[in-house]
């Protein structure tokens, strides 16, 4: 297979340990099978990184792949993946992110950077082109995520930069660490973790070439129409963003309200999307060659958190508002930002300091572990402080640092309280009031995402096929879910964009044959599905089976208490009628192995072997 | 009857108002409820730009559609498509 476009066709790999760098050429049949970014990272993640390699060892690595469509003139080209060992799960994480870093690195002439080794030193890392640098970071430790950006672009010398770094806590080895990334997130997963046990502080990357386009006439006018549907379709993301579901999750008895103790919050009418736009939106942000302009830049204007700035997203508000009982949007700007400087996953965050508040309201800690911090719900002072522990690693914030999987080891007696699956806390869904978005959790391959795991609850709302809480159908409508992320997450195109070029669960169009020169779009679901399952390959050999797939206790023991949703419960009987219906669609045995003749017939046997 | 109504997110701002109580004959279906939304605030039903639901299920869900028999105190929440966060 030959293509004309969208791809370099070489990696730069970098080792901090030997300070080398070499240039790879990628193989055009691993592209023709797994198209990019998230199927690429996936394989060479399945490649070279064991079973037995630990997420903080040097011999761990950051796989980063960008897509064919990372770069070019289309709309909102502006993401790429990551694949690591996490921190958080203790197993494979993939993560996909927006920002400038994949277009420049793009430019810079490669379609992916490996990093690996273990620095001696704090080092920061510039690629200009085809030259790489080490820089000394000795200086920035302890400097913020966001300051860290500012010392990068700096070092560069100004002008257009893609750059990603980490705060104090993915230097301290927080496994809820982010990696910055122009102000967009790796968030999940605890990767600033890694590059914090590599002592790397930073990567900038300034890109000059051309990334070939196969059809740039074509390219002109797809984007053209595209940008003309996205101003219709998207004009709710362009003036809300992502909090305006805020209000409607809640609505639906779904908002994880008091680490995940009830579903609707009663406080809501403060903190929406309404609220936002009219007392605290300065202005709106876009990724690289985005016309949707989603991420909404807030600032607090007068009060005790005066001053405080933050891009706040729908599940940023919901796990650091309602889930630590905080109506005050001012108190979740301030938080947000504590955590972007601090180089904390706010999802992770606020799921850690909802469980923190309930440990100390039923008197499991107390303020001897709190720093003297009274942890209750609903008090901003908690919430600031709590996240304050957790990144400097002081009092109960050390245990939280280690993410649930270490709480739960080191404390089995709370697992009533403790929500995650696989050691990823879940996001601002419960899963009582969709029951598709449990098993979405569940069979997540990084843990309890929405993104990775399949969004189900347009579907399970609108699409007139599934009831919200019918179990039968929510096998497939999952994997649909699935499949088709796992081949978006390859293209290096934003998710919010997807609709208006064709990017469905039924591709159409011609957006692939403009940019590569070949035709994938008949293909697109079938690379999804193969990507997803060599996933789990890798998964299995990390040791995840069925037992890895089940929910936490809240959602399958305790009914909810009140609000629309009250009453609703998700029992492990009737999760294990989802599960089965899942696994038999995919093709998995019983303890969610894949089969030898799916592996086959998916061609993964062909990547494996 | 009454039958309370709220409108989510953006539908806000088309209906200028947060919720109200709307009045019906009695024994009036969603479709009857459909056709004075429609006329009293410009809020058109189905399109596949909006979503709304009748205490908490999808009206596309609902096995009688718009043939469904509204009952006082019903609960009809209206809203843009979500998309995920």
């Amino acid at each position: 297979m030959s293509y004309t476009g969208g791809y370099l066709g070489k990696l730069l790999r970098v080792d901090l340990t030997t300070r080398s760098v070499r240039t790879e050429a990628i193989d055009p049949r691993l592209v023709s099978l797994l198209l990019g970014g998230r199927g690429l990272a996936a394989k060479y993640y399945y490649d070279e990184i064991p079973a037995s390699v630990g997420a903080l060892e040097e011999a761990n690595k950051l796989f980063f792949f960008t897509g064919p469509l990372t770069g070019l003139p289309l709309p909102s080209t502006t993401k790429f993946q990551l694949a690591t060992r996490s921190p958080e799960t203790r197993r494979y994480l993939c993560s996909n992110c927006g920002g400038d870093f994949g277009p420049r690195l793009k430019m810079a002439g490669f379609d992916a950077l490996i990093v690996e080794g273990q620095a001696a030193d704090w080092t920061y890392l510039t690629i200009t082109d085809g030259k790489v640098a080490f820089g000394d970071a000795g200086p920035w430790r302890g400097y913020s995520s966001t300051r860290t950006l500012e010392e990068l672009k700096a070092a560069m010398g100004g002008g257009k930069i893609g750059a990603l770094s980490i705060g104090p806590a993915g230097e301290r080895l927080v496994r809820l660490s982010y990696i910055n990334v122009d102000s967009r997130a790796f968030g999940r997963g605890g990767p600033g973790a890694v590059m914090g046990s590599k002592k790397l502080k930073g990567i900038a990357v300034r890109g000059t070439g051309k990334i070939p386009l196969a059809d740039p006439v074509r390219a002109a006018e797809i984007q053209k129409a595209a940008v003309a549907d996205l101003k219709v379709s998207r004009a709710n993301h362009t003036k809300f963003g992502t909090p305006q579901y805020l209000e409607v999750i809640n609505e639906l008895g779904c908002m994880p309200t008091r680490n995940f103790q009830t579903a609707y919050f009663e406080g809501m009418s403060k903190i929406d999307a309404h609220a936002m736009y009219e007392h605290y939106l300065e202005k709106n942000y876009a990724c690289y060659h985005c016309s949707v302009a989603c991420g909404k830049t807030c600032v607090v204007r007068e009060g005790p958190y005066a001053g405080a700035r933050a891009r706040t997203e729908f599940e940023t508000i919901g796990l650091l508002g309602p889930n630590c009982g905080i109506d005050d949007f001012g108190a979740i700007i301030k938080a947000n930002q504590l955590c972007d400087e601090l180089g904390l996953d706010t999802i992770s965050a606020g799921c850690a300091v909802g469980l923190a508040m309930e440990l100390f309201e039923r008197g499991l800690i107390t303020t001897a572990d709190t720093a003297g911090i009274e942890a209750r719900f609903g008090r901003p002072e908690a919430l600031h402080g709590l996240i304050e522990l957790i990144a400097a690693r002081q009092g109960i914030g050390d245990l939280l640092a280690e993410g649930m999987s270490g709480v739960r080891e080191a404390h089995p007696e709370w697992s009533p309280y403790i929500l995650d699956v696989k050691g990823m806390p879940p996001a601002a869904y419960d899963p009582r009031g969709f029951h598709g978005n449990g098993l979405t959790y569940g069979t997540s391959t990084r843990g309890a995402c929405h993104n990775v795991g399949g969004w189900t609850i347009r579907a399970e709302l609108q699409s007139g096929k599934y009831d919200r809480f019918a179990l039968q159908g929510k096998g497939p409508l999952v994997k649909g879910l699935q499949d088709n992320r796992a081949y978006v997450d390859s293209l290096g195109m934003c998710t919010v964009v997807r609709g208006a070029v064709g990017f469905s669960d039924d591709p159409k169009g011609d957006i692939m044959k403009a940019a590569t020169g070949y035709d994938f779009m008949p293909e697109l679901m079938g690379i999804g599905e193969r990507i997803y399952s060599l996933e789990r390959v890798i998964l299995n050999r990390e040791g995840v089976r069925r037992k890895d797939d089940l929910l936490p206790e809240r959602f399958t023991k305790e009914k909810l208490p009140d609000g629309p949703t009250k009453g609703r419960i998700l029992t492990p009987q009737m999760y294990d009628v989802m599960l089965d219906e899942y696994y038999q669609v995919r093709g998995w045995d019983d303890q969610g192995v894949p089969t030898g003749e799916t592996l086959r017939r998916l061609r993964v046997q062909e990547l494996i072997a | 009857m009454t039958i309370q109504v709220r409108y989510l997110s953006a539908l806000r701002d088309q209906a200028g108002r947060r919720e109200e109580a709307v009045e019906l004959p009695e024994g009036s279906r969603l479709a009857e409820l459909a056709e004075w939304l429609a006329l009293q605030r410009g809020v058109r039903l189905p399109d596949p730009g909006l979503m709304a639901t009748l205490n908490g299920r999808g009206w596309t869900q609902l096995p009688e559609g718009m043939d469904r028999t509204l009952a006082s105190g019903d609960q009809v929440a209206l809203f843009p498509v979500v998309g995920g966060g």
